[in-house]
């Protein structure tokens, strides 16, 4: 009854629009005050906003996000497709193509998919128009590879993953690779599915002389520096994931300061826009604690493990069945809103069944990628929406054939875990 | 963009003020991370003071300074999906309700963190690790924060509850917050 | 039906709240026998409803959270809130005490109701200790070094948390590094620390064996303490035939955790030593140094409280003194 009252509450106030971190607070609290009265909710008030803060593994958070904002400053990702294009443009679809390996080579420098999505608007689908691409798959190839900043390392959504259900930050980054790898492959695979299908929307380009394309790889050099500093220190345990995260940015500050970009204004903006970002994701953490905390009290988590492994159902279903409720959580919430709501509760009865917890948190964040793009919440389309001042529902359907490419690297993923898992079990050596 | 937005009034200059301490502790973390990592490598000479200063002071005021700013430029992420199918009425009502809850706790966070700091400052409490830390710094950040969030939260309020009677404002104001944040 | 109906209306329900993950063996040797033994001893009108792994907060927040009510009983481990119990982290000095038994017996002498930091701090602070558990003497331990002598510390980077271990880190010669435990495998492996203070047990709950190459045995770098805790006020709440058996626990409690604890750190040697693990007695010159080298760190600890006015020395004594004492 408790219970139910709390999570009425919730899903009322998630409704009416309030930020998802008042409405867990404010229905958290009416819980605690039914449970244990002032004395427990002031207890949690007093203890919770403090500790949230107070940790010093959180700064990966604020560290990425600087990295991010530093990296568009410095340029470099602007000039991540034109080198991509000079090497795959002349084939049919193929600048559709470089935008994926531009989004790729910017999602392994910057954890920020609406940044990936905003840089590659700007660049990529004037690009791809001016060539007489279809705007639907113009549109649609830079909403879906912006969203593999958020798998290849560095990764923001992982890092929160890591926090919030306790699992290893370094394996769960350096697990992140392989699966970003493969859904770039399958964007550039749909690509040429799209091209196949309908030659007109996609015509090729012009060839570029192997001088040219070898000076366009002079952006590459920073961008592997960047990623050497990040991912490969943690690969290599030179550094801890939360050292690497301020490399990052220490190394994105350099980049942007030898771009000549780099004004103390400019600098200032980064900092609060990171600041801002931060305070969202922790905000949205530490009210996640408090109706955590009430939804503990009721024991409705340890009840849910004990009855879903009661069940006897195979536990593939029970995976596929929570899979399933992230996509359509995608639909209306935010990704981070979703991982940290759901995690505290989904990942104990996955665990309990038997599964990695890395395996589950790479999963968990594809299928977030896909909700990035899914209507009617779809952040990524948003973007490239207002970016390139192209209709929102002509961004939706371009992008809706990667939607379901998406879904079976998903299925594949969930059927095969070693894929996610063989790099991380050789970190250790 | 939404970053962009003017302080136009009193709380919006104090939050602006407030972020740009938030900044620089972000970006003094970073250098102290950087120095504690060159130096652990180069002199074999961590700094013992890092983990300390970071975790109990400045991550502390990194979040508490810039969490009323996050609110004003719409930063706090919400479902907005739905809010065009609900009568205005009812939205106004709703959203001036949450928010009023939401500055009651938020208060209730500041006050309860100025005695916690109060307490900690006359009983002159310390963290001790290898230097001595005075906990009730830690607590400045966390009343600020809350209690400048507490009363954006009630300026919202008001204007929702303007908004249940003014129906020429009612959808024009959008309160909600916006999805451009960069994530 | 009318008789179990009354039975019910008296029975008590209370919670215990901890960080420990399940099957963590303070909880198996000390958390559920203390539950256990209370149900038992009540006849059933005390029941408990368990929980574990931070579910109710983190541990640092623990004192403050049996404080206000969100739990009744709580895991209070002085070394995570220095601020409110500093003096209570006595018995994680490198004192003279080699097993858990003599650390625990010795320290609950001062934590228990009545005893010395229990005038000084707990009572003040509201709460009543239940039952403790000082761990096993930390050891030294060298990722790719075999212990030739005590010197093999001089300027290396050690894991340690705390006040006391990091103090005697520094008095080994070495750099300490805090690290949290579950990163320590990496640190290890990496060689972002070339060494560690560690019990026994530790090295095998998180399975560390492949990343260690040698060990001291028999000495005292430290320890750590763990107390369970409940609000006075709570307290006072009970009626006196559950006060009186959550009394008599105590001491079957401490001593059942601290010798399973003592003949796990023997096992979990043995375990260790058969994976190649280098355990290495000092030579007695070597273990004369050694305490010379620690021998300042429970002063200078004393010394920085009562600068502070709190009474640090007169707490080093008195946990001295029932060291010496070896209660039975
Ligand atoms: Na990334
Ligand atoms: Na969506």
């Amino acid at each position: 009854m408790v219970a139910i009252t709390g999570l009425s509450a919730l899903f009322i106030l998630l409704v009416l629009g309030l930020p998802v971190a008042f409405a867990m607070a404010i229905s958290g609290s009416i819980g605690l005050l039914m449970v244990g009265g002032m004395p427990m909710l002031s207890g949690i008030l007093e203890t919770v906003p403090f500790s949230t803060a107070n940790s010093y593994e959180m700064i990966t958070i604020p560290m990425f996000l600087l990295m991010a904002e530093l990296v568009i400053v410095s340029g470099v990702a602007d000039d991540l497709f034109t080198a991509a294009s000079k090497w795959v443009g002349r084939v049919p679809g193929g600048l559709a193509m470089a935008t994926a390996v531009a989004g790729a080579g910017f999602g392994a420098i910057s954890g920020s998919s609406t940044a990936a999505a905003a840089t590659l608007s700007s660049t990529s689908i004037p690009a791809m128009l001016r060539q007489g691409y279809d705007p639907k798959l113009a549109g649609g190839v830079v909403a879906i590879s912006g969203t593999l900043a958020m798998m290849i390392p560095p990764s923001i959504a992982l890092v929160v993953f890591g926090i919030i259900g306790d699992v290893s930050i370094g394996a769960l980054l350096i697990g992140g690779i392989i699966p970003g790898l493969l859904v770039t492959l399958t964007i550039i695979l749909t690509v040429l599915a799209l091209v196949t299908l309908d030659p007109s929307s996609a015509p090729a380009g012009r060839a570029y002389s192997m001088r040219e394309k070898l000076a366009s790889l002079k952006v590459s050099g920073p961008m592997i520096v960047l990623f050497a500093a990040v991912t490969g220190t943690i690969y290599l345990g030179i550094a801890t994931p939360t050292e690497a995260a301020a490399i990052g940015a220490f190394g994105a500050l350099v980049l942007a300061f030898f771009s000549g970009k780099l004004t103390l204004k400019a600098l200032t903006r980064s900092l609060v826009r990171a600041g801002h970002a931060t305070a969202m994701i922790l905000m949205i953490i530490l009210c996640a604690h408090i109706f955590g905390t009430f939804f503990t009290l009721t024991q409705i988590t340890q009840d849910l493990v004990h009855w879903v492994g009661e069940l006897q159902v195979s536990r593939w279903v029970i995976i596929a069945l929570i899979l399933f409720g992230y996509i359509i959580l995608g639909c209306f919430m935010d990704q981070f809103a979703i991982l940290i709501l759901t995690v505290p509760v989904v990942l104990p009865v996955v665990v309990s069944l038997g599964f990695d917890p890395i395996w589950f948190g790479i999963l968990a964040v594809v299928t977030a990628e896909v909700g990035m793009v899914t209507p009617p919440m779809g952040l990524n389309v948003f973007v490239v929406s207002r970016y390139t001042g192209r209709p929102l529902g002509e961004v939706f359907a371009g992008v809706m054939p990667h939607v379901v490419s998406h879904l079976i690297l998903i299925a594949i993923l969930t059927a095969f875990p070693s894929i996610i898992l063989w790099l991380p079990s050789h970190m250790n050596y | 963009m939404v970053h962009d937005k003017e302080p136009r009034n009193i709380l919006d200059r104090i939050d602006r003020a407030l972020v740009l301490f938030s900044a620089a502790c972000m970006f003094i973390i970073m250098l102290i991370v950087i120095a504690d990592v060159l130096l652990r490598y180069a002199l074999h000479m961590p700094l013992a003071w890092s983990y300390d200063v970071i975790s109990l002071y400045l991550m502390v005021g990194m979040f508490f300074f810039a969490i009323s700013d996050t609110l004003r430029v719409g930063g706090h992420v919400g479902i907005d999906v739905f809010q065009p199918y609900l009568p205005s009425t009812v939205r106004h009502v709703g959203e001036a309700i949450g928010y009023l809850a939401a500055a009651f706790l938020t208060g209730m966070m500041a006050q309860l963190a100025f005695f916690r700091g109060l307490s900690a400052w006359q009983n002159e409490e310390m963290l001790s690790g290898a230097y001595l830390w005075p906990t009730w710094i830690a607590q400045v950040p966390v009343v600020v924060g809350t209690a400048m969030i507490a009363l954006r939260c009630l300026l919202l309020a008001a204007t929702h509850v303007r908004d249940i009677f003014d129906k020429s404002r009612a959808d024009a104001d959008m309160t909600t917050p916006s999805l451009e944040e960069p994530i | 039906l009318a008789a179990a109906g009354a039975a019910r209306a008296e029975e008590i329900t209370l919670r215990v709240a901890d960080s420990f993950p399940a099957g963590h063996y303070v909880v198996e040797h000390g958390t559920k026998p203390w539950m256990e033994e209370i149900t038992r001893a009540t006849n059933g009108k005390v029941q408990f409803k368990y929980y574990p792994a931070e579910q109710l907060g983190k541990s640092k927040d623990m004192l403050k959270l049996t404080q206000s009510g969100v739990t009744d009983i709580g895991y209070v481990a002085p070394a995570f809130v220095t601020d409110k119990l500093p003096l209570s982290t006595v018995a994680e000095l490198p004192e003279s005490f080699s097993t858990s038994c003599e650390g625990t017996l010795a320290y609950w002498q001062l934590v228990k109701p009545g005893g010395f930091l229990d005038q000084k701090e707990i009572s003040p602070a509201g709460m009543r200790a239940l039952w403790t558990l000082v761990l096993p003497p930390y050891q030294l331990y060298m990722a790719r070094e075999p212990i030739t002598s005590i010197n093999v510390t001089q300027g290396k980077k050690l894991r340690t948390t705390g006040a006391a271990k990091e103090l005697t880190v520094r008095k080994l010669g070495a750099v300490p590094v805090q690290i949290p435990t579950p990163d320590v495998m990496e640190a290890l492996s990496r060689g972002t620390v070339d060494g560690m203070l560690f019990p026994h047990s530790s090295i095998t709950s998180y399975d560390l064996t492949r990343y260690v190459k040698s060990a001291t045995v028999g000495e005292n770098l430290g320890s750590f303490v763990i107390t369970y805790m409940i609000s006075k006020r709570k307290w006072d709440a009970l009626p006196d035939d559950v006060k009186a058996a959550i009394d008599q626990a105590a001491d079957k409690i401490n001593r059942n955790a601290c010798s399973k604890t003592d003949q796990d750190d023997s096992r979990d040697m043995e375990r260790i030593k058969a994976t190649g693990v280098e355990f290495v007695t000092l030579s007695a010159a070597d273990k004369a140094k050694l305490r010379e080298d620690v021998a300042g760190v429970s002063t200078e600890w004393a010394a920085n409280l009562d600068k502070r006015r709190l009474p640090g020395t007169q707490t080093l004594e008195a946990f001295r003194k029932a060291l010496e004492q070896k209660p039975q």
